[in-house]
């Protein structure tokens, strides 16, 4: 079961396998959500939107078949519900990127870290956090794509619904701005 | 030269290891909260519970096409099953009667009442194709027997004679079946008692005729010549009697008048017979 690809535990689900679907799930249960968090900045709005992108999958379940890439789906999920949930609720998609800088403060930090370290770890992190915030909407997303689910640009057009030199452009543009201020912060 | 150093940056993010990419990974791993997990795996659970619980031999999804198509075929197969028995049995009625009743007797037999009615009948037991070409077969090679007639010599006069009785029980049959097809047609309304009359006696002149024309051709010996010409006479076809009788005597013109009396019914009246013959045979030859 270990060897299984993506496709194949998804495929092991749909025919009634649970454990597939675990396998699944602590595999991408993560990116899923760090990607949701970035994008939307409310945890509680986030725990929502995630709880009903994997509810959607396992209804779908059935008809799923072999078409891209699991992960690919996933996402392309994620990021429908995430346009869908900001339409239905009349909020400005614009309005996700203008969450509270306390909402990335509730971020636990990793424990590796001696005390002086974690407090400069800390700061660089909230530059960061605070630089992807920043970006606007379309940048946020392919970086987030790219990070958090390992994407390359054919995939992230395919999500974001775009073809692959617009995908690269954001990129870019994304990658410019974050490298810019991550050095003028040094 | 913006571009190009913003296309390297890409690159060499693109490659997984950049200074953005590492900082990125090294800072929080928000992750959702352990009650969101165990929901949402519950809910797989179930619905994988009732994905196995659903499951057996009538839910699976080649079930219903599969279904569909052996009712299908079963229906087909029903089908043609019914066709091809009803096929054979109009087939054999088809031969039956072919055998008994030409169609263009039947036509006429039926008059003109029982006329349509006929016609679909005779649509159904052969085409009008088939019926022109026996007709036309039929009366092509009789002048053409009746030409190559002479005396028969005594091998041949033998043979002639079971071709005749043949001759006459194809007669007898023809008769009676034509009759009962008249009297007793299938699923067709019933023709007139006038109609029937009517055909009676043309059926009886046309079978008088065949007869007649067929027998001479055939070279009858005397005795089926009375045969025929008493069962004529006593049929009620005296036109037809009278016929055979100059037709024998073309045959026999030395055969003795007294054996004749004997032999022909008392009423045939003999001495009339050379002005009644030549009156009705001007129409046949």
């Amino acid at each position: 079961m270990a060897d299984l690809t993506d496709e194949e535990l998804m495929l092991a689900y749909r025919d009634g396998d649970a454990h597939a679907f675990e396998q699944l799930y602590s595999k991408h249960k993560g990116g899923v959500y760090r990607y949701l968090l970035r994008k939307c900045g409310n945890a509680a709005i986030v725990e929502e939107l995630f709880q009903d992108v994997w509810m959607k999958l396992i209804n779908a379940r059935e008809r799923y078949e072999v078409k891209a890439k699991f992960s690919t789906w996933l996402y392309q999920l994620a990021h429908n519900h995430f346009i869908d949930y900001y339409r239905k609720h009349s909020i400005s998609a614009s309005m996700s990127q203008n969450f509270q800088d306390d909402e990335l403060e509730n971020i636990p930090a990793s424990s590796n870290h001696q005390p002086e370290q974690q407090v400069e770890f800390q700061q660089q992190t909230e530059i960061l956090m605070h630089l992807i915030n920043e970006l606007p909407d379309e940048q946020r997303e392919v970086f987030l794509l790219r990070e958090e689910a390992g994407m390359g640009l054919a995939e992230i057009a395919e999500v974001t619904g775009v073809n692959i030199e617009t995908a690269k452009s954001r990129l870019r543009y994304a990658v410019n701005r974050l490298r810019k201020g991550l050095m003028s912060d040094e | 030269m913006s571009d190009q150093k913003d296309n390297q940056a890409l690159e060499e993010y693109l490659k997984g290891n950049s200074f953005i990419s590492r900082r990125y990974r090294k800072e929080a791993m928000a992750e959702p909260s352990p009650h969101l997990d165990a929901a949402i795996i519950a809910a797989a659970k179930k619905a994988a519970e009732n994905k196995k619980t659903v499951s057996g031999p009538f839910t699976a999804r080649w079930y219903i096409p599969l279904s569909l198509a052996a009712v299908v075929v079963i229906s087909f197969s029903v089908v043609f099953k019914i066709y091809d028995r009803d096929g054979q049995q109009i087939f054999s009625d088809q031969a039956e009667l072919k055998s008994k009743i030409p169609a263009a007797e039947l036509d006429s037999a039926m008059g003109q009442d029982a006329g349509e009615a006929s016609g679909m009948m005779r649509d159904k037991i052969r085409s009008k194709e088939a019926i022109e070409a026996e007709t036309q077969s039929g009366s092509s090679s009789l002048p053409a027997m009746r030409e190559d007639y002479s005396a028969p010599a005594p091998e041949q006069q033998k043979k002639n004679q079971n071709i005749e009785e043949i001759g006459v029980d194809i007669y007898k049959d023809e008769l009676s079946g034509s009759r009962q097809a008249i009297q007793e047609p299938a699923a067709m309304p019933a023709p007139t008692e006038s109609a029937v009359e009517l055909s009676d006696e043309k059926l009886r002149k046309q079978k008088s005729d065949t007869a007649v024309v067929t027998g001479a051709a055939a070279g009858l010996v005397p005795e089926q010549w009375f045969e025929i010409i008493n069962r004529l006479w006593f049929d009620g076809d005296e036109e037809g009697a009278y016929r055979g009788l100059k037709n024998f005597l073309a045959d026999y013109p030395d055969y003795p008048l007294d054996e004749l009396k004997k032999t022909l019914p008392q009423d045939l009246d003999l001495s009339a017979i050379t002005g009644k013959l030549d009156k009705t045979t001007e129409g046949t030859e």
